[in-house]
C-alpha cells in the first residue's frame, strides 16, 4: 500500500473520485432551503442533477472520499486493505476549495463525502466533521451535503455531523447478516444498524422540538468516547488524540451554551471532558434554534449479486428498512466484479444491471404505489421476472381485479393498473370530477394506453375487444417490450434469473 | 387547409407583457374564435386574406389581465398562463385565450379539467417551459471571468431567463453574474446583493462580454472528475443522451461537443 500525501490536487481528485464512484446515491433532494446573504448556496426539495456521466448516472454532488486508506478488508470493495493501489487523502482545505469552486460554476449541487477507515472509525468521522465544519462555518457553504456515517464511529461525532449535513447514509452493504460476515469481516450488522437508529431518532426529534434529549440522540453508551476534538481553525491531527485543544469546560456555562443546547453529555468533572470551547466555537454539536438534524433524511445501499440472496430477501430487507428506520431511500448497487476472490463472482463478469433495474422498479412500488413486498414476491417465487416489470407481473397474476372502471375505482387501485403512474392517476381523479372519461381523454392525460388498455374500461367498455386471459395479455405485452432485434421465443414458463449471468444482450436492451 | 376570409390576426411583441396585452385587446373586440388568430410578431408568417392588428404593449392592460385571472380563476391558472406565455410554440396565445375563456366560465376547477383540449394544450405548453428551465438550472455552466464576474450562456427554445433569475440570485447572493440567452438576445444581470434585472442585448454586446476568459484550472478539474466518476462496466451512452439531450451540451464543458 503506497500512501502519497503530497499529490497535486488533480491527481488526488482522480484517485478519490474514482474510489468513491461505486457508491450509488447521488441525490440532492429532500430539503428546501433558501439562500442567505453572506453565504453561498440553496437547496431544492426536488434535487438538481448537473450532469450525466458516460454510464448514464446523474452527477449531482461532488462525490469523493476523504481518504482511500482503509484498515478494513471487505472483499467486494475496491479500497480494501489488501488491494495494492495508491492511497491518498484530501485536506479539509482542498475539500472546501473544490466544493466552493465547483458549486459557484454550477457544476454541482453540493458535496457527497465518504471515506475509507484510515485508523479507526471515530478518527475518520472526526476528519469528516472537521472538513464539513470548515465548509459550513468558515466558507459559509449553504448548499447540499450528503455524508456517510462510518459504522463504529463515536455517537457524539455522528450527532455533530448530522447538524452540518443534509443527508446521512450508512451502508448496509449486503442484504443479510451472513453475507456481511462472509465478505466484510470487520463489519457487523449491529455496528451498521446502530448509527442508522441514532440518525433516525435524531431526525424524528426535528419534528417535535428543537431541544433534544441528549441521551437518546447519542445512544446509550456514548460516554465511552474519551478524547477531544480539534478545532477546525487549528488544523487536523492524524491520530485524533491531540492534547493541544481548547480547554474543557465541564460547567458549560459559556454564553453559547445558554442560548443553545449542546447535544453532548459532559462527563462528571474529570480528566477527559469533551471539548467545550470558551467561545462556544469549538462546541461539538450545538443545536441552534431552527437548525435541523439531517433534514433531508437518511438512506442506505446494498450490493446486489455479490452474495446469493434472492430478490424476495432483498425486498423484505428494504421494506423493513423503510418501515422500521424511516429511510428516505434504499439504493441497490449491481456488484461490479473488481476483486479477485474465491467467494465472489469472477473478475470481469457482467454486473447484474437488469436485476438492479427490477429492484428499483419494485422499490418504487413500495414507496409510491402502496405495494408490499410479499405481494410482489414470495418464498415460492423469490425472483423478479426478467422480461416483465414487477407491476405488470403482479397485474397478470391478479387478473381477478381487472378490468377496472376508470371512472369509478379509487386512487389506490388506479395506481395498480399497468401504464398508469402516480401523475396520471392523480390527474384522472381530478379530471373525472367534471366529466366522464373516455380513452381519448386518458391519452391526453398521459396514460400509456398500449399497456393499460388490457386492464381498464371507460364507461363500461374496453378499448378493443380483448380477452382477459393471462397468457394472451402476457404475450401482447412482451411484444410491446420487445426490441426489434430481440428474437425471443416465448414459452409459457419464464426464464428464472440466475445470479451472476442474467445479462443476455437482449435482456440488456430491454432494460433501457 | 381552411382559409377564413376576413380573419383577424393579432400580432404583439413576444414578451409576457405583449402577450397579455394582446389577450386584453382581442377579448375586448369580441371576435368569434374561428375568425381570430393570436400570434407574436417574431413567430409569424404573413397570411393572405387577413386583417392584421398590431398590438401596442401596454403594461396597464397586461396587469389587468394578470390580476383578473388570479382573482377570478386562481393563482394556479395565472401561473400556468404566465409560463405558457414564455413558450416558443406558435399557438401559445391562442391556447392561453381559449383556456381563459373556459376558466372564466368554470372558475378555479378549470386547472383540473385535464380531459378538455384547451386545458391539455396549455398544460403541455407550461410543462415544456418549466421543464426546459429546470434543465438549464441543471446544465448551465458559469465561466469565471478575469474580473470575477460569472458568465453563463444558454440557447433555450423557450424564454426561460426570467425563470432562472430567482433561482440563481437566491443561490449566489454574493456573486456578480450574467446569464445570456443567445436565442432571444436577452441578458440576466445580477450584481452582488442587489436585485436582478433583465435587459435586451445586441450581438455585439454578447461578443464583448465573452472576450474575457478564465484560466482553465477548475474547468480541467471538473473534466477530470466527470471522466473518473463514470463506471466503465456500466457505460450507457443511450441513457446519458436521454437524460442530457445533445442540444443542452453546447456550453457544457465536460462534453467534447462543447462549443466554446
Amino acid at each position: 500500500m503506497t500512501i502519497i500525501e503530497n499529490l497535486p490536487i488533480e491527481k488526488k481528485l482522480e484517485i478519490l473520485s474514482d474510489a468513491a464512484k461505486y457508491d450509488v446515491a447521488c441525490t440532492s433532494s429532500g430539503v428546501e432551503r433558501k439562500g442567505r446573504e453572506g453565504s453561498m448556496g440553496n437547496t431544492a426539495a426536488c434535487g438538481i442533477c448537473h450532469s450525466f456521466a458516460a454510464d448514464g448516472r446523474c452527477i449531482s454532488l461532488l462525490k469523493i472520499l476523504y481518504t482511500n486508506e482503509c484498515v478494513y478488508d471487505c472483499k467486494y470493495c475496491i479500497n480494501r486493505k489488501s488491494n495494492d493501489t495508491v492511497r491518498t487523502s484530501f485536506t479539509s482545505e482542498e475539500i472546501c476549495e473544490l466544493t466552493m469552486q465547483f458549486y459557484r460554476r454550477n457544476y454541482i449541487e453540493g458535496l457527497f463525502l465518504s471515506s475509507g477507515v484510515r485508523h479507526n472509525p471515530t478518527e475518520t468521522m472526526e476528519q469528516i466533521y472537521i472538513a464539513l465544519r470548515m465548509l459550513r462555518e468558515k466558507r459559509h457553504f449553504n448548499g447540499y451535503i450528503h455524508v456517510k456515517a462510518v459504522p463504529g464511529a463515536a455517537p457524539e461525532l455522528i450527532a455533530a455531523v448530522g447538524l452540518l449535513a443534509d443527508r446521512m447514509s450508512t451502508n448496509l452493504e449486503l442484504p443479510t447478516a451472513e453475507g456481511l460476515k462472509k465478505l466484510a469481516p470487520n463489519k457487523t450488522r449491529d455496528t451498521i444498524l446502530k448509527p442508522m437508529r441514532q440518525i433516525q431518532i435524531g431526525i424524528s426529534e426535528n419534528r417535535y422540538h428543537g431541544a433534544q434529549s441528549v441521551s437518546r440522540l447519542i445512544g446509550t453508551d456514548g460516554n465511552r468516547w474519551g478524547f477531544e476534538l480539534p478545532d477546525p481553525d487549528r488544523g487536523l491531527n492524524r491520530t485524533g488524540r491531540s492534547g493541544q485543544l481548547s480547554e474543557a469546560d465541564g460547567s458549560g456555562k459559556n454564553g453559547a451554551a445558554k442560548k443553545t443546547e449542546i447535544l453532548l453529555p459532559r462527563k462528571q468533572s474529570g480528566k477527559t471532558d469533551l471539548a467545550i470551547g470558551e467561545s462556544g466555537k469549538s462546541d461539538l454539536a450545538i443545536r441552534e434554534p431552527g437548525k435541523q438534524f439531517v433534514p433531508a433524511g437518511q438512506s442506505t445501499q446494498m450490493i446486489i449479486g455479490a452474495t446469493p440472496e434472492n430478490d424476495y430477501q432483498i425486498m423484505a430487507v428494504a421494506e423493513a428498512l423503510y418501515r422500521k428506520f424511516d429511510l428516505k431511500r434504499v439504493f441497490y448497487s449491481a456488484y461490479i466484479a473488481l476483486n479477485e476472490d474465491s467467494m465472489l463472482p469472477q473478475v470481469g463478469s457482467k454486473p447484474p444491471l437488469l436485476r438492479e433495474h427490477r429492484l428499483y422498479q419494485a422499490d418504487w412500488l413500495l414507496r409510491f404505489y402502496g405495494f408490499q413486498a410479499d405481494e410482489l414476491l414470495s418464498p415460492e417465487k423469490p425472483n423478479f421476472n426478467v422480461y416483465l416489470d414487477p407491476k405488470c407481473e403482479w397485474a397478470l397474476r391478479h387478473l381477478e381485479y381487472f378490468p377496472m372502471e376508470i371512472n369509478r375505482v379509487p386512487y389506490d387501485m388506479l395506481l395498480r393498473i399497468p401504464g398508469i403512474g402516480v401523475k396520471s392517476a392523480r390527474r384522472i381523479v381530478q379530471a373525472r370530477r367534471s366529466t366522464k372519461l373516455d380513452f381519448e381523454h386518458l391519452k391526453r392525460i398521459g396514460v400509456v394506453l398500449k399497456r393499460a388498455h388490457y386492464f381498464i374500461t371507460c364507461n363500461g367498455k374496453m378499448m378493443y375487444a380483448t380477452k382477459i386471459d393471462e397468457d394472451y395479455i402476457t404475450r401482447q405485452i412482451l411484444d410491446l417490450d420487445r426490441k426489434k432485434n430481440w428474437e425471443l421465443e416465448y414459452h409459457t414458463t419464464f426464464r428464472q434469473l440466475s445470479l451472476f449471468d442474467d445479462q443476455s444482450p437482449l435482456a440488456l436492451a430491454m432494460a433501457k | 387547409m381552411d382559409i377564413n376570409v376576413n380573419q383577424k390576426i393579432y400580432l404583439c411583441e413576444d414578451t409576457p407583457d405583449g402577450v397579455f396585452t394582446e389577450i386584453y385587446d382581442a377579448w375586448a373586440a369580441h371576435i368569434p374564435d374561428d375568425r381570430l388568430k393570436l400570434r407574436t410578431e417574431r413567430m409569424h408568417e404573413y397570411e393572405l386574406f387577413s386583417d392584421y392588428v398590431y398590438v401596442q404593449t401596454d403594461e396597464a392592460k397586461a396587469v389587468k389581465v394578470a390580476r383578473s385571472v388570479s382573482r377570478k380563476i386562481s393563482r394556479d391558472a395565472y401561473d400556468m398562463m404566465y409560463l405558457a406565455s414564455l413558450s416558443y410554440e406558435q399557438d401559445k396565445i391562442d391556447a392561453i385565450y381559449r383556456f381563459l375563456k373556459l376558466g372564466f366560465r368554470y372558475g378555479e376547477p378549470v386547472v383540473y379539467m385535464h380531459a378538455r383540449k384547451e386545458v391539455c394544450r396549455i398544460f403541455e405548453l407550461q410543462r415544456n417551459v418549466s421543464n426546459e428551465s429546470h434543465s438549464f438550472r441543471e446544465f448551465l455552466r458559469f465561466h469565471d471571468s478575469d474580473n470575477g464576474i460569472l458568465i453563463g450562456k444558454i440557447r433555450p427554445k423557450n424564454q426561460v431567463l426570467p425563470l432562472l433569475a430567482e433561482h440563481f440570485s437566491d443561490r449566489f447572493p454574493e456573486e456578480h453574474f450574467v446569464i445570456i440567452d443567445e436565442v432571444h438576445g436577452m441578458g440576466l444581470f445580477h450584481q452582488k446583493r442587489s436585485p436582478w434585472f433583465l435587459a435586451p442585448l445586441t450581438k455585439e454586446a454578447i461578443s464583448r462580454i465573452f472576450s474575457t476568459c478564465e484560466n482553465a484550472g477548475y474547468e480541467n478539474l471538473w473534466k477530470t472528475f466527470f471522466r473518473t466518476i463514470a463506471i466503465k462496466e456500466r457505460e450507457n451512452y443511450h441513457c446519458q443522451r436521454n437524460l442530457c439531450a445533445l442540444r443542452y451540451r453546447d456550453y457544457m464543458l465536460e462534453f467534447d461537443s462543447c462549443a466554446k
